[in-house]
């Protein structure tokens, strides 16, 4: 096989450094995204992008950890790097504070951030409300740019992008020899997985440019996240629910909350409200499938149910995925040339 | 009592602040009166980043760390108030890098979570082998002095727009006491070969994904003479240009390209930053500063000045520690003039 037509459906974060790792392994592949939505009316440009990472229960801890390893190494060369700023990559100093000590005192991705330690009693001075803290430095992945340097690099790679709703994967049989399932939420209509469920979180977008750290509640519930233009206020966590409207008591109640640790945020300007699905599940699926009807293949790679954790692991899941597809690529040129695709 | 703050400044105006604030209602009479040739947003405070950070080493000078101090626990105490924004008030954290190891700071336990930076994070600063994080604090000058200003004028301070050519000129039209916060100028009221200009150039940037400060450190040439990366609320100030005894106020080709080139190789990303604005400004360095008071005397009149100047390029950090300590020697006089029973108690 020349040159294998892979398909990539979905223009997120997942969607789209899926696609670009494949370009880096498989330079014969000719790659095309599909996507109904790409930046900026994806799940991933209404996160806020920051590296903290989500502990899936049912994904092994050192694969979680490698995923964020990877993804952080990758993201770190990026901002360190004259492209930084168009990548939307930056990093960023904050706390992360409880209430309550937590069980775990130091969570598994503590020596991958920069200068992760317990907060002293001055700095917990600022949060009278929390008991303990860790200070720690990590990254951030703003977004729309992200997402369109990340399109930028994959036109330059010679990928198409096409804004097409994929109904089912199988559509795609004669057009593609292999089908990546980026498609987050998506995902539990094209691949029918029932284990994949939505959960909701509202943000607001607001500007307040004085906040330099990010500040985050150890429940995962209340954060604030400093972007290049904006500060995300977070959140909310509705499992279950598939509401893209924004409920304006969520909002009040984030704004209290976030003002809470963060007083100053009184004063912020220009408040967007945005939803976004989580994509959720118990671990992240990242693994071959072949579909079949008849004699007619199709190999399919998915990397979907990233849920809260889509920055955090996007390249090292993008790593794996592109791995499968160098795999499946291998298993169709060692069949017969005559195709039986 | 006629009090004239000579300069409005970052010094002027909070020594005025706190003197009224220390004393207005024990001596009825008081009144207040700043003059200066500039306000914001025309003054030395206004061009400054405005992060608190002493120099590296207090040369044993204990009582300017005690005002660093003071200042810095002030701010920190004002973070959560409302006024805080509109102050200018935030805080910021990040890094201070050398080529070699260096002791403490003198102000490492006043500022929070100092400590020295790991292997990977010295990563990200080739050619700095060792360095610092802490988390410190941003007092805009450009946000401050308008907050310091309109508190003033609520209390009934009055502004006077003109240069004042002499302690005389004040004492003449009956001003009781001088409060001399002129910085850079003061040699122009009275002689002082120990204040020089310590020339300084910033360019600024809109930079907006840059949330630390980043402070280069060339123990050989001296302190400002290496590239930093201060962002602010709305800008990012390049600087790095620190020279002893030039008073020019104009900017230098050969210094932007200083400070251009140093920075962008410190964070590369920086060559896609849009300039929006380019200052030169005069530190007004001295070995030390002078807070003390001095008695003139006028024909048959003793008047009284209380110097506050040469703050050199931490003005902003040691304020309001100087702004008490002026107020304290206020007191003094206050008490010899027996307008005060006794000094006023614990809350300086």
């Amino acid at each position: 096989m020349a040159s294998p037509k892979v398909a990539v459906v979905g223009a997120g974060v997942i969607g789209l450094s899926t696609a670009l790792r494949i370009t880096e392994t498989c330079p014969s592949c000719s790659v095309t995204v599909l996507s109904d939505h790409f930046s900026p009316n994806t799940t991933s440009d209404v996160a806020a992008g920051m590296l903290i990472p989500h502990t899936y229960p049912d994904t092994p801890i050192h694969r979680q950890k490698q995923w964020f390893k990877e993804t952080f190494t990758y993201l770190f060369a990026i901002s360190n790097s004259a492209e930084a700023s168009e990548a939307g990559i930056h990093l960023v100093s904050g706390w992360q504070v409880f209430k309550s000590t937590p069980k775990e005192e130091l969570p598994f991705w503590s020596d991958i951030v920069l200068g992760f330690r317990p907060m002293s009693k001055a700095e917990l001075q600022k949060f009278p409300q929390h008991r303990f803290g860790q200070a720690f430095t990590t990254l951030k992945c703003d977004c729309p740019p992200y997402l369109l340097w990340l399109e930028k690099r994959l036109k330059a790679s010679g990928t198409q992008m096409c804004t097409r709703k994929v109904a089912d994967l199988w559509e795609l049989h004669g057009e593609y020899d292999i089908v990546v399932n980026c498609a987050g939420m998506g995902a539990q209509q094209l691949a029918g997985d029932k284990q994949l469920f939505p959960v909701r979180g509202q943000v607001l977008k607001a500007h307040a440019p004085w906040v330099k750290h990010f500040i985050r509640d150890g429940d995962g519930l209340t954060y604030i996240y400093p972007g290049i233009h904006r500060v995300t206020l977070g959140g909310t966590r509705e499992k279950g629910n598939w509401s893209l409207s924004p409920d304006p008591g969520s909002t009040r109640d984030i704004f209290d909350r976030c003002c809470s640790l963060e007083p100053s945020l009184h004063g912020a300007q220009d408040i967007d409200v945005k939803v976004g699905l989580r994509p959720s599940r118990q671990c992240v699926r990242v693994q071959r499938e072949v579909l079949s009807q008849g004699e007619v293949k199709l190999p399919v790679i998915h990397n979907y149910g990233h849920g809260a954790g889509g920055f955090s692991v996007h390249r090292g899941t993008a790593n794996e995925a592109a791995h499968l597809v160098g795999e499946c690529i291998s298993a169709l040129q060692g069949s017969s040339s005559t195709a039986k695709l | 009592m006629r009090v004239a703050v000579i300069g409005a400044g970052v010094i002027g105006l909070s020594s005025a602040l706190c003197i009224h604030e220390q004393f207005h209602g024990l001596v009825p009479s008081l009144q207040l009166e700043v003059y200066a040739d500039h306000f914001t947003p025309h003054t030395t405070s206004d061009g400054a980043a405005g992060l608190w950070q002493p120099y590296l080493s207090d040369h044993g000078n204990l009582q300017e760390t005690l005002w660093n101090k003071e200042t810095f626990d002030y701010l920190l105490g004002h973070l959560h108030s409302p006024a805080a924004k509109e102050m200018g008030l935030f805080l910021i954290s990040g890094y201070n890098l050398f080529t070699e190891p260096v002791p403490d700071p003198s102000w490492k336990n006043i500022v929070l979570g100092f400590r020295n930076l790991t292997p990977k994070e010295l990563e990200l600063f080739p050619g700095y082998s060792y360095g610092w994080f802490n988390t410190a604090l941003m007092l805009e000058g450009r946000s401050y002095l308008p907050w310091l200003t309109n508190r003033l004028t609520q209390r009934g301070v009055k502004f006077f727009h003109k240069k004042v050519e002499s302690f005389q000129e004040l004492f003449s039209q009956g001003v009781d006491v001088v409060l001399n916060c002129s910085g850079m100028r003061a040699g122009d009221l009275q002689p002082d070969p120990e204040l020089q200009p310590g020339r300084g150039q910033v360019i600024k940037v809109l930079a907006p994904w840059v949330k630390h400060f980043i402070i280069t450190h060339n123990l050989k040439s001296g302190i400002y003479k290496s590239p930093y990366i201060i962002p602010g609320s709305e800008f990012t100030v390049l600087g790095g240009i620190y020279q002893q005894g030039n008073w020019s106020e104009e900017n230098s080709a050969k210094d932007h390209k200083s400070i251009w080139d140093g920075c962008c190789r410190l964070l590369p990303a920086l060559q896609k930053a849009k300039i929006v604005g380019e200052w030169s400004g005069l530190r007004p360095a001295r070995p030390s500063v002078r807070l003390e008071r001095e008695s003139i005397r006028l024909g048959n009149l003793q008047a009284e000045v209380i110097h506050n100047y040469g703050h050199g390029g931490f003005g902003i950090t040691i304020h309001w520690g100087c702004a008490i300590a002026a107020a304290r020697l206020f007191g003094s006089i206050l008490q010899e003039k027996q307008q005060l029973a006794s000094p006023p108690g614990p809350r300086l």
